[in-house]
């Protein structure tokens, strides 16, 4: 008895540079751009740049990380002031409602801690506002208030612009070579 | 799709060309562009905080004159910068398609909703603060009440708000994001505007609805009728509630 056995083998092309699959008769892959068909050169250095904007973008994941980060902190001493003023606020203050509205700002600043994960410009935008006006609201109410940790707050804001900036460049850059 | 470099026929989900290499992604930012697009919006909502913040702090300034003044140099701000930056707000202050149908849907739903967080802020104004605040009482000592009221505290907001922040910020972010994120930062703005915590956690999401609306019809102005049914619903449960008619 003779079996008959008939493979057909599919074989599938991926790409070099992102393993995205790639058809026969591409002379470009449609995911990154990679030029299948050019001589080695090219492609080495489409390669090599490919790999150099991947890791640019890993230095401003730093940056953007050290902004959500600073978010969080700022939601925490939020939250440990919404208690402390709690209990030493004057009963005819509604110390109630002072800490709940610390803790709503908090929970908002925690919010866009998280957010920042994937929209990092909209959170830290939405972040630098709400910072700065809550700091100028503080200076009306008393204004001995700019200078309290002012050290921190410019610390905080340095961040938060710094991961900004990252952020604009690092949504270009995933853009223009779809990383 | 089609590569606009080369005009091969490509799948819809393509990144790149196969044939050209053209890349095919929207990149929308130059470096001018980002920080001339944050300057104008940065600098409107900058001088509209300002005065956001002096009518609401200043003591003695709450009285209706001076409500009056803000919100004519507000418009002023708000008609001014929207001139200067003409080319980029004219396509939406444009009304295409005009439909009656989408009018009523959007103006129900706005009544609705301000029906909804009327009744939520009063739990929590009688629960939390134990007061209740109302409009009216700012108008009361004038010749036409109510009918100031409706024009300040209804008119004139849908009109300069959506203007300012649908119209002016949305079209300035819109050149170097994408439509989600400004919709979100312009809601968010818009909601810090307010200086009330608790007001943020319904504005927010009112304020992400007039956004996509404006994204979605291409158009300011279904916004502007949202934002003036819904402030006009609040007066008119006012006026119920007092008993005024």
């Amino acid at each position: 008895m003779e079996y008959q056995s008939a493979e057909v083998t599919i074989s599938e092309l991926h790409c070099e540079a992102c393993s995205a699959i790639i058809k026969e008769e591409d002379f470009f892959c449609q995911n990154c751009g990679f030029p299948i068909k050019a001589p080695a050169e090219e492609r080495d250095a489409f390669i090599n740049d490919r790999n150099f904007h991947a890791f640019e973008l890993t230095e401003m994941q730093k940056k953007i990380k050290n902004a959500s980060t600073s978010i969080f902190v700022i939601s925490g001493f939020t939250a440990a002031a919404a208690v402390v003023i709690y209990f030493m606020t004057p009963e005819t203050q509604n110390p109630l409602a002072l800490m709940i509205i610390n803790l709503v700002v908090a929970g908002i600043f925690l919010g866009l801690g998280f957010w920042c994960k994937k929209q990092p410009v909209a959170a830290i935008i939405s972040a630098l506002c709400l910072y700065i006006i809550l700091w100028l609201i503080a200076i009306i109410d008393n204004p001995l208030n700019i200078v309290s940790g002012i050290i921190i707050k410019i610390l905080i804001i340095g961040y938060l612009i710094k991961g900004l900036k990252s952020a604009f460049e690092a949504q270009k850059i995933k853009k223009a070579h779809n990383l | 799709m089609v590569c606009p470099d080369c005009n091969t026929e490509l799948p819809d989900d393509s990144k790149f060309c196969s044939y050209c290499g053209s890349s095919l992604i929207i990149v929308k930012e130059a470096g001018y562009d980002r920080n001339n697009a944050l300057l104008i919006a940065g600098l409107f909502y900058g001088i509209n905080m300002l005065l956001c913040l002096l009518i609401k702090f200043i003591p003695g300034v709450q009285q209706l004159r001076y409500y009056l003044i803000f919100d004519i140099i507000n418009s002023i701000i708000t008609i001014a910068f929207v001139a200067f930056t003409f080319n980029n707000i004219t396509h939406s202050l444009k009304w295409n398609n005009f439909s009656f149908k989408k009018l009523m849907m959007y103006s129900i739903i706005a009544v609705l909703s301000s029906l909804v967080v009327q009744f939520l802020i009063g739990l929590l104004n009688r629960s939390l603060f134990d007061e209740e605040n109302y409009y009216y009482s700012t108008f009361s000592g004038t010749a036409f009440p109510i009918l100031f009221m409706f024009l300040m505290i209804a008119v004139q907001p849908a009109l300069i708000e959506e203007l300012g922040y649908r119209g002016l910020i949305m079209s300035q972010l819109n050149r170097i994001l994408d439509s989600k994120q400004v919709i979100f930062i312009s809601a968010f703005v818009f909601a810090l505007i307010h200086l009330n915590i608790f007001s943020m956690l319904w504005i927010i999401p009112f304020a992400v609805l007039l956004g996509y609306v404006r994204e979605k019809e291409n158009t300011i102005w279904y916004g502007v009728i949202i934002h003036f049914m819904f402030n006009a619903t609040a007066c008119i449960v006012e006026v119920y509630d007092l008993k005024l008619l």
